[in-house]
Order: C-alpha cells, then structure tokens, then sequence
C-alpha cells in the first residue's frame, strides 16, 4: 500500500510535469487549416480587386489609381525587348497610351470567369482579359490580355511584373 | 508558525512512508524534472534540427525552380515580342515588325523551350520533387512540348501559312505561353513560400519554444525546490522539537511532550522520547524522595550520634588529664587510641552532618566581605604545627587584588583547611606545600601545590565524590573521604569551580576559584533544580 | 523562512500558469484584422458568384447556373417571378436567351461596378451583363442583376435576384 502510494506520487509528479512539457510544445501549433484558408480567400479576394482597380482606372482614366497598383519597382513589358523599370517610367509610358486619351472614352469589361489568380505565401499571379468597348457603338475596340506577377508588400497586394497578352475572343 | 506548522508539510510529515522512501521520492522526482527538462531540451533542438534540415532541401528546390520560372518567363517574353493582337497596338501603335525578326524570335523560343522539357525531371533538376510539385512539373513539361510543338508549326508555316491560321497559332502559342509562365511561376512561389513560411514558423517557434523550455525549466527548478523545502522541513521540524525536549529533559524539565505528527521514524522517535522523559520523570520523583529522606537520617543520625560521642571524648579526656586518679601507662595509650577514634568519628560525623546539610538544601551561606589572605594564613598557621612535625615547609603568596573577597569566611576557610590539611598529610618529609592565591580572568584563584606522591589521571573525578580516598589515603588510614566531597560542594555554592592538576610522582595542585564579588547570599540549591546526573552521584556515594 | 516558502508556492503556482496558459495560446475575442480577413473571405465567395453566373451563360452550362440559387429562391424577370429552383431551371431553359444554342454570346462585364454588400449571414451582389457576340465584335444585350445572396450550409447563395437595367458607359 504504502509502495503504492509512494509510486503513484511519484508518477503524478513525472506525467504532471511532462505533460506540461509536452502541452506546452505542442500548444505553439499556430493557425488551423480553417483560418488559413479564410486568410487565403481574403488574400485571393484582394488580389482580384487588381483587376477591378485596374479596368475602373482605364475606364476613368484615372493614371493615379493605375498607379496605385503598381509595385516600386515593378517591371512592365511593353513591347518586344522593350521593359519599363519603376513607377515613374510605367506612370509615363501610361500618360501617353492610347486607353488615357480624353478621346478614347471606352468600358473597360472582362469575361470575370476568365480571371486566374494563383497564390503562394505573399507571391502570386494574375491573369485577366481586358475587352475595351466603345460605349457609342458597342464594338470591342481592344481585346488583350493582362499576365501578371504580384506580391503583398507592406500588407497590400501590387503588380511586380507585367507582360500582355492578345486573347482571341472565344468563350 | 514555523515550517513545522505549515500544512503542507505536516501533510508530507503524515505521509504513512518512511523517511528513506520520502527522499528517495524527492531525489527521484528532482531528477524526473531534469529528466522532463532535458527531453523537452532534445525535442527543442531535434525539431529546430528538422526545420533546419527542411529549410536546405526547399531552398535547393527554390533556386532549381527559380531557374525553371527565369526560363518560362523568356519564353513569355520572346511570345510577347511576336504577339499579333492588340495588345502592342493598344499600348504602342508605333510598333511594326518584320516577318525576318518574327521568325528569328519563334526560334529563340525554340531553343530556350528546348531548355525546359529536360530541366522538369528529377536528372535535370537534382533532386527527386516532392509529388505535389511533380504534378506541376509534369504539366509545365507537358505544356512546354505543346508549345514546342504550336512554335515548330509556326516556323514551318511562316514561308507559306495564310495570316488567319498564322494568327490563331500565335494565339494558341500565346495561351501556351501564358499557362507556362503561369505554371513555373506558381511552382516557384509555393516554394519560396514553404521557404518563408518554415523560416517564420523557425523563428516564432524558437521563440515560443525557448520561452517553453524557460517556462518549464524555471517551473522545475521551482518545483524541486519546493519538493526539498517542503520535505526537508517535514525532517528537521520533528528533529529540532525533538532536540529542544531533549534539552529540556536534560535541565531536569519532565513536564512537557514532545508533539511529532509524523508516521514515519521520526514520529516513532518523539513516541520514545516522550516515553523515556516519562519513565525519567517516575525515577527522578523516587531519587529526589529517597535523597531527602537520606538526608534528614544522616542530619538527624549525626546530632544523635554526636550527643554521646561528645560525651565518651569528654569523659576520655578527664580520665587522661588523671582528675580522677592516676592510670598507668597501657591505660594513657588506649585512652589515647579513644580519644583519637573519637576525634575521627566526630570529624567523619561533622563532615556527614554538613554534607548532608549541603544536599538538604539546609545550608545558608553567610556572604560578607572578608580577607582571603588572613584566611589562608590562619589556614597556614593550623598545619604548620603537624607540616613542621613531618618535616614539610607551608609558604604563603598572595596578590594584594585578591585580598578582600565576598563569601562565607567559615565555609571558605573550611574549604582551604581541607586542601592544606590534605597537602602536609600526603607529603613526604622534605617536601613542601605552596599555598598562593591570585586573580585570573576576573575570578579569584586559590592553589595548593604539594610535592606528594601526585595522583593518577582517573582519580582527578573521582576524589571529589563522598567516600572515595586513593589507595595512599586507604593505606594511611586518615581522612575520612567527605572533606574533598565537601569542599566541592562548598566552593560550588560559592558559584566557584575546584579541581586538580597532577601526574603521578609529580605532586599535585588543588584550585578552587571563588567569583570576584559572590552574590548577595547562596543557598544551596534545592535537588529539583540539579541535574539529574548530581541526584545520581549523590545516590551512588550514598 | 516561511515566507520564502509561501513565495516559492506563489511562484510554481504562477510559472505553472504562464506555461498552461502559454501553451494553450490564450483565448480572446475575435481581433479586428481577424474580422476583416473574415469579411474579405466572404466578398470574394459572394464574388464568385458573378464569374460562376457569367461562366454559365457563356458556357451554356444550367446546372452550374442551378446551383448558384438556394432551394427557395426567387428570380424575378419583365412579367413574372419563378420561384424555387425547379422554376427558375425552367426559365433559363425555356424563357431566357442567354441559353438559346443560336446566341453564342461572351457575357462579361465591368467588373469594377460590382456592388457586394454583407452583414453577418446575408449580403447583396449587383452586376452588370454585357453580351457580346465574338463573331461581330460588338456587345449584344446589356443588363444587370440584382441579387440578394445569403450563406446557407457555409455556401454563399443566392435567395432572391432581379433583372436590372444598365446602360453602357464607363
């Protein structure tokens, strides 16, 4: 009886004592599988907000908010061997382009279901259609695609690395 | 309330387990928290070293797959150049091309697409992919050789091909390309997210772990301490009341118990401590009762005795001094012999009647100021008749401090005639007796030094109990072994101390010390205020 | 002495604490950030929505359509209500246009005018449909839809949707 006792403090003590240990280590788990793809909704969610930001500046005309989409130090591909580097050379290159002339007042619209968006981390990638309607005719005046890399940084998801795109206008 | 009172470890103390399994538990349990402590240690750094090991494999895919991405992404680039829309048109009007340039373009897509088929294989990679990256890396193979193949077309029919199929090729070419981009670049960006994700869960989890491994460390070494407080006071709380009961029991103290809750050793050393002060207290009651009555028989017995005895000594010494007519000379010599038995019956009987006084508790101290000096001198003066009838000098030095002392004069003097009495009587002819008095560490020192025959190491107790003479006082048949006994006794109600130095063939010297100013007035102690080894002693000379 | 051992107590009973609380990782009331990420998971489903509805009608695929509707809901179009989804299943299939095999429409739209709004289980999606035809280049019919839209079983639904009109301009 009295070894019993003595055993059964004992191993009280140990377990109590490990089990702490071991709760303890084990407590450190981090975020669940549901709070992670809560996170990754709510980031896949911003990132499709690139293309609506992007189509209501085209349709707006409105360079500062097409600015606003762009990384520092993003890289914008505009023509065969020909990249912009840094917001000050896109922003330039976007005050002279076609789609931010006063006489090209087009709807900047998108196939939605068309949009691919991967996500990894704070890195993913961005695929969408622009089709650039003339309001007074109705006609499509530029069908092209937008391929895209961005990135969160400091907490907000920019374009890192841009190169378009000519879709055919299939379904 | 001391540790003793503390719940917890008068809980530990009940514990119904012996000592030796109470510290075995405790070592045990200490050493389980370092055991604990250490595991948890081991875990820390093998999984720190697992992370670390996980980290090195995603980042040699990383840059195998950054490679992949890089080259996707100038394939992209070089479809971009040849792209037919309006994508170009849209951003740069200006732009024209040449057929000559086009065609070059599709055959450095060609070449650099020619790169990627082989790079997605475990050869061209390095390494053997983990299969969710298999199954991409198969679709980025498989969607090169489709472009390959939509590109070898392109270059075939760039001589002859009408512009509507030229331009759906392009178009096909174009989605390819954007898929392979797309592919490569979601393959490297899982990547070097696991990789920012394992160095983020590498830091937040050394952190957390660190803080853990603190936490429970801290928690352990608390717990250990804890656990030997706790236990240790449930050891040393019994033994210290224990210890104090003993000290009482010693100073003669039988009223009180010793209260240990243990159930383990301890409790059954206070059980038998409480009964030996118990069994001691029954004893001491019957020794203090048996004393007393010793005492007032030997009082009562020596004044019966001493009525008579003057009697046969007074009437001895009229028929000696021929009052009543002459005797002859065998009758002179027995009435010597009478008057020397009586003398020393008479001595013995004092010495019994005082002693006994002394343990009675009848004896009161009559303290005054007086001079030690002329107290040792008539001392001197008492034993130098018989010192010079043996052939033995007496001399005297004293300090001029040490001349008035507090004390009984009486008792004093008793005490200092005892010792030089005994001094001439065990000296030889030609020897001497040194009497010297002085002050020493604020008490007064009285010695008397002979050149006798000295005495053995295990008679320098026991001269001073009742009764016990050397063999030389046996032989000598003098004394009547109470005067050491009771100079003891007297000098020790003085608050002094006595004793002797001596080696055998060497003389001896007696001390007794007398405190600088004596208290007020000494009674002798009542027996219930000795100690019980005194009442023993007293028992055994009795 | 004792009140080292009381401190000793309070200390083991303290660190314990810490460490069961610390490994537990602590419970408090949902955060601020956790409410938003939360609610931009919910717009991007009612979002999805829209791509699926477009998806459908583009692709001529009904049951992709059906199952956008809760069992219950209602769809409102010039004259009539159908209600339920074997109503609705019906219009689509006999009454609309958008899944006539002739019309081979793109149906697209400007997605930068989608209106989400949500409040706990239930919200509101609006968006524009413009159809255009591939083989001219130019947009055919264009019209809205208004619809609520409610999570049902975790799935974001739709419980009620109107035609709308819209008129194209930037």
């Amino acid at each position: 009886m009295r070894r019993l006792l003595i055993g059964g403090g004992l191993g009280a003590l140990v377990v109590s004592v490990l089990a702490v240990s071991l709760a303890a280590c084990g407590g450190s788990g981090g975020d669940s599988a549901s709070e992670r793809e809560l996170q990754r909704q709510a980031d896949l969610y911003a990132i499709d907000q690139i293309e609506k930001t992007w189509h209501r500046a085209t349709s707006e005309q409105d360079v500062d908010l097409m600015m606003s989409l762009w990384a520092p130090n993003a890289t914008f591909n505009v023509g065969p061997g020909e990249t912009l580097t840094g917001k000050e050379e896109i922003r330039r290159f976007w005050v002279d382009a076609p789609v931010f002339q006063a006489e090209n007042r087009w709807v900047s619209e998108t196939p939605a279901y068309k949009i691919r968006i991967t996500l990894n981390g704070d890195r993913g990638t961005l695929y969408f259609e622009c089709h650039y309607v003339d309001p007074k005719t109705g006609k499509v005046i530029r069908v092209v695609g937008a391929d895209q890399q961005v990135a969160r940084i400091d907490g907000r998801w920019l374009i890192t690395n841009y190169i378009g795109a000519s879709p055919s206008l299939t379904p | 309330m001391s540790q003793g009172d503390n719940p917890v470890v008068r809980a530990v103390g009940r514990l119904p387990a012996r000592v030796h399994s109470k510290l075995l538990v405790a070592f045990v349990g200490t050493a389980a928290l370092v055991v604990a402590v250490g595991l948890l240690g081991l875990r820390v750094l093998g999984q720190s070293n697992e992370r670390t090991a996980s980290l090195a494999a995603l980042q040699e895919r990383a840059f195998a797959y950054g490679k992949l991405q890089s080259d996707a992404y100038h394939v992209r680039l070089l479809l971009a150049a040849n792209v037919s829309g309006d994508y170009y048109a849209l951003l740069n009007p200006g732009l024209r091309r040449s057929r000559a340039a086009a065609t070059a373009v599709d055959q450095a897509a060609v070449n650099a697409l020619a790169q990627i088929g082989p790079a997605t294989g475990s050869d061209g990679l390095g390494f053997v992919p983990p299969a969710e990256d298999a199954v991409v890396l198969r679709r980025i193979r498989s969607t090169s050789e489709q472009l390959l193949t939509v590109i070898d077309r392109l270059v075939d029919s760039s001589h002859a091909a009408s512009p509507g199929r030229e331009s759906s090729l392009r178009h096909r070419a174009q989605q390819l390309g954007i898929d392979l981009n797309q592919l490569a670049t979601e393959l490297a960006n899982a990547t070097t997210a696991k990789t920012d994700t394992v160095i983020a869960e590498n830091a937040s989890s050394y952190v957390s772990q660190r803080n853990v491994f603190i936490g429970v460390a801290v928690a352990a070494i608390v717990l250990a301490l804890l656990l030997g407080l706790v236990l240790s006071w449930s050891v040393i709380g019994p033994i210290k009341r224990i210890d104090a009961r003993l000290d009482a029991i010693a100073a003669g103290d039988f009223s009180g118990h010793v209260e240990v809750p243990n159930r383990d050793e301890l409790g059954a050393l206070g059980a038998k401590v409480n009964r030996m002060n118990d069994e001691l207290q029954r004893v001491y009651s019957q020794l203090e009762a048996a004393s007393l009555h010793k005492s007032e028989f030997l009082a009562s017995m020596s004044h019966e005795l001493r009525t008579p005895l003057n009697a046969i000594l007074g009437f001895s010494q009229v028929l000696r001094e021929q009052m009543f007519g002459e005797i002859n000379a065998k009758q002179a010599e027995y009435l010597e012999d009478i008057l020397a038995s009586g003398n020393h019956l008479l001595s013995l009987i004092n010495d019994v009647l005082d002693l006994s006084k002394v343990e009675a508790g009848q004896v009161e101290l009559e303290v005054a100021p007086f001079s030690l000096r002329d107290a040792l001198e008539r001392g001197v003066v008492t034993v130098r008749e018989r010192a010079a009838q043996d052939g033995v000098r007496v001399t005297l030095a004293t300090d001029g401090p040490v001349d008035q002392v507090e004390g009984d004069e009486r008792r004093i003097r008793q005490v200092i005639f005892n010792l030089l009495s005994n001094a001439v009587k065990f000296t030889p002819a030609g020897g001497e007796v040194d009497v010297s008095a002085a002050q020493v560490n604020g008490e007064v020192r009285v010695a008397v030094t002979d050149t006798g025959p000295g005495l053995a190491p295990e008679d320098h107790e026991r001269i001073f109990e009742e009764f016990q003479q050397t063999e030389l006082g046996v032989e000598q048949r003098e004394g009547t072994g109470l005067g050491l006994a009771l100079s003891k006794r007297l000098v020790e109600l003085h608050g002094g101390r006595i004793w002797v130095d001596s080696e055998l063939g060497k003389g001896s010297t007696f001390v007794f010390t007398l405190p600088a100013t004596s208290a007020a007035t000494h009674r002798a102690s009542i027996p219930s205020e000795r100690p019980v080894g005194t009442v023993g002693r007293r028992t055994r000379s009795s | 002495m004792r009140t080292l051992l009381m401190l000793a107590i309070g200390a083991a009973v303290g660190v314990l604490a810490v460490v069961v609380l610390a490994a537990s990782g602590g419970s408090s009331a949902r955060s601020t950030s956790e409410e938003a990420t939360q609610r931009a998971a919910d717009l991007w489903a009612i979002d999805q929505l829209e791509k699926d509805f477009h998806k459908a009608t583009t692709r001529k695929n009904i049951d992709l359509m059906m199952s956008l509707y809760a069992p219950n809901a209602t769809f409102t179009f010039p004259g009539s209500t159908a209600v339920g989804k074997k109503q609705i299943r019906q219009f689509f299939l006999t009454k609309s246009k958008l899944f006539l095999p002739s019309n081979r429409w793109i149906s697209e739209t400007p997605a930068y005018k989608i209106r989400i709004t949500v409040r706990g289980d239930r919200g509101t999606l609006f968006f524009e449909c413009h159809l255009l035809d591939p083989r001219t280049g130019k947009l055919g019919p264009v019209t809205a839809a208004d619809a609520d839209v409610a999570r049902i079983n975790g799935r974001w639904q739709i419980t009620n949707m109107a035609g709308a009109s819209a008129t194209l301009s930037p």
